[in-house]
């Protein structure tokens, strides 16, 4: 169900702003995780959905009906929060029954109901226990057959797995994810975590301070930040940013990195030129994994070559983090773990100018785009 | 006390499984609940036996039982045949729903002594006798919720809590107004506070997911004797009272954490404005635009640092420089130096109070 929200605004009785001026589109069987920073008006967006707390101006749609004076009940909307719970004396069946049976929904369509939400979810076999009975996981699947189980139009997710230990956090968003594919329902999944984000949303909202700063496919807001803000959002180890400056030098447009001068790319430059930020300060910023150390890499890219010391090694198995003084900045590389690089070690590395991303200075906005 | 339903639902059941026809007639003659399609027929014969000095009679193929609670006649139970096993039957049925009257107004009971223990309609002697009478025990530790419901009579909410509480019999759960729902809670050895955070937000989380309902928990402080139950009830309403005033972004509300929003509104009235008065000298706070207010309260939550409240609402320094300046002027006060910052945020609280009791007179 495609959902429109048009120029919200909440405020709080103090005045203060919860979410303003907030634009969100969300397309049919559209799964839009929301992120931010805690109190950027994640969840406010998501009760203002359900129903469950009141905008002072704005326009909010489901399937291009307005849905402002409908109750919580009427929207056909179903939620979780981080502690949802069972009820502890009723079987799994009756949980899952309850909300069907509140919406007075004949008893045979209810069980129908219930039994093909716990099919889809692989806990028909669950039907009959008690909530004690189940293991954790079996517990958060019940949770989210409940929610399903009325076939609501919108499922809304309000980072229930937050407080889960890693391994179950994890099994739980593989279930989420083939719970998306199997309905046709749109999904709503807030949540602090940028990986989480990343790893479920076939779409990303970056909030930040009441309203949406970028919506994007996850690899295009990694790659193509529209804000530092959202540059520094994703990315393990994150993205490295330092102060630079944008330079004519001996005829090529270059890039201050500490004492280095590197020639940027044709096509970043001439869009720096045309933008006017020919020696002008900019915000830089690379990720770690567009720093290399490969000896092919270092030999293709003479010209982004830099001298760095090496501080820290960090061995992680599938990669391996290097901590470098380059000049007198600290930047992170995230290098292939068979490197030679160790610690004390004075080494080349190349900062992958193709990738580079530049902001700008006071609004902080992307200007290689 | 015991509903129809009730009733039939046993007679139903015990019928199914030994395979006899029932019926329970009440002192009217009325046929509340049976399995028999005759039974209309049976109450005039009822009636006479219920008048009789019998416990037990057969007439016309049926055998009568007398039902009483605490010695007064309830009920006639009529069960079909003659036999000795259908004999056994009806008393087993009789005994039942006599233990079932039992039960029920014990729960009733139970429910009107929390509401009046709640409302403080009980002297300490009554607290103590009654308390013992119904086995609910004195000397463990309790703490009362208060869950203020968005609609009147939520009965979606009541359900949920019901489900949720069911299998803890030393929990009550109970209503004494339209709106509030009270979930009186006893603690284990393990629980304090943070384990009562959870449960808040639990009862919060799941009436929001299952009724769809918004609701605002709060609660009072643990109490360790039931005559004191009064008054974590009492703390509880102040918490609800207390967070729509100054604290309307939190859903969950604990008494033993209201800062200085239990201070403000314990306050004298005439004080309030007095203070009022003094601070703005003639300015009101409502005066300030939200982009104000927005910027005011973003200063404060970034403890007074100019360059990161600026950065957090995307303005340049000097824009937000120039509102406080702005702010100065209008007050009097410099909110960049600590004591004017203090003195502001009091002002605004006061002044929030005050806002709330001309909105909300008693």
């Amino acid at each position: 169900m495609r959902i429109q929200l048009e120029h919200l605004h909440k405020t709080a009785v103090d005045g203060s702003s919860f979410i303003r001026d907030l634009n969100l589109e969300i397309e049919e069987k559209e799964f839009v995780a929301l992120v931010g920073p805690r109190g950027c008006g994640k969840s406010t967006v998501l009760r203002v959905i359900a129903g469950l707390e009141q905008i002072q101006s704005g326009a909010i749609s489901i399937d291009d009906r307005r849905v402002e004076s409908l109750e919580p009940k009427d929207r056909h909307v179903s939620m979780i929060f981080s502690n949802s719970t069972l009820m502890p004396d009723m079987t799994v069946q009756e949980n899952m029954a309850f909300r069907l049976k509140q919406r007075k929904i004949p008893k045979e369509e209810c069980l129908f109901m219930v039994r093909e939400a716990a099919e889809l979810l692989g806990i028909t076999h669950l039907l009959k226990k008690k909530p004690r009975a189940l293991s954790p996981l079996e517990t958060q699947k019940v949770i989210l057959g409940r929610a399903v189980a009325g076939k609501p139009r919108v499922l809304l997710l309000d980072d229930p797995y937050a407080a889960l230990d890693e391994k179950l956090k994890l099994e739980m968003h593989f279930v989420v994810s083939l719970l998306f594919q199997q309905m046709d329902t749109t999904i709503v999944y807030s949540t602090n975590d940028p990986m989480t984000a990343m790893a479920l949303g076939t779409k990303i909202v970056v909030m930040d301070a009441g309203h949406v700063v970028q919506k994007d496919e996850p690899m295009a807001i990694y790659e193509q930040p529209g804000t530092l803000f959202a540059a520094e959002l994703f990315g393990q180890p994150p993205i490295n940013v330092w102060d630079a400056k944008v330079i004519r030098e001996d005829g090529q447009i270059c890039l201050s990195v500490g004492k280095y001068a590197l020639p940027l790319p044709t096509k970043t430059a001439k869009l720096l030129e045309a933008k006017g930020y020919l020696e002008k300060e900019v915000i830089a910023a690379i990720r770690p994994e567009n720093i290399e150390d490969e000896e092919i890499v270092l030999e293709t890219m003479q010209m982004w070559q830099v001298s760095a010391q090496v501080l820290v090694r960090q061995m992680l198995g599938a990669v391996a983090y290097l901590e470098l003084r380059i000049g007198e900045m600290t930047m992170v590389a995230s290098v292939n773990p068979r490197t030679a690089a160790s610690p004390g070690q004075k080494i080349k590395v190349v900062l992958d100018l193709r990738k580079i991303l530049l902001f700008d200075k006071q609004s902080r906005t992307i200007v290689t785009k | 006390m015991i509903s129809n339903q009730v009733l039939q639902s046993l007679i139903e059941g015990m019928g199914n499984i030994t395979r006899t026809q029932l019926c329970v007639v009440d002192m009217q003659g009325k046929v509340v609940a049976s399995t028999m399609e005759d039974a209309e027929s049976l109450s005039a014969s009822a009636i006479s036996f219920a008048q009789s000095q019998a416990d037990s009679q057969t007439m016309q193929g049926c055998q009568y039982f007398k039902v009483f609670d605490e010695e007064l006649l309830e009920y006639v139970v009529i069960a079909r045949g003659e036999k000795e096993d259908v004999y056994t039957v009806g008393r087993l049925a009789a005994f039942q729903i006599a233990n079932l009257l039992v039960a029920y107004r014990e729960r009733y009971d139970r429910d009107g002594f929390i509401k009046n223990l709640l409302l403080d309609n009980l002297l300490l002697v009554d607290i103590i006798n009654r308390s013992k009478k119904l086995h609910i025990a004195e000397d463990v530790r309790r703490i009362v919720f208060v869950i203020e419901t968005k609609n009147e009579k939520d009965t979606n909410a009541m359900d949920i809590l019901r489900g949720l509480y069911a299998g803890r019999a030393k929990d009550f759960i109970t209503t004494v107004d339209a709106k509030n729902i009270i979930l009186v809670r006893e603690l284990k050895p393990s629980e304090s506070y943070p384990e009562m955070t959870q449960v808040a937000r639990t009862i919060l989380d799941t009436v929001n997911t299952e009724a769809m309902t918004q609701v605002h928990v709060a609660y009072g402080t643990i109490v360790h004797h039931i005559k004191d139950v009064s008054r974590s009830y009492k703390e509880a309403k102040m918490a609800l009272d207390v967070g729509k005033i100054f604290y309307s972004e939190r859903d969950v509300v604990a008494y033993n954490n209201l800062g200085i929003g239990r201070l403000i509104y314990q306050l004298p009235i005439p004080l309030c404005k007095m203070f009022l008065r003094e601070v703005f000298e003639g300015h009101e706070s409502e005066e300030f635009d939200e982009e104000t207010i927005t910027t005011i309260n973003k200063f404060f939550d970034n403890s007074l640092n100019v360059s990161e409240a600026s950065r957090q609402l995307y303005i340049h320094r000097n824009t937000l420089v120039y509102r406080l300046e702005k702010v100065e002027k209008a007050t009097n006060l410099d909110i960049r130096q600590f004591d004017d910052a203090i003195t502001f945020k009091i002002a605004m609280m006061v002044s929030k109070y005050m806002k709330y009791l001309e909105e909300n007179p008693f």
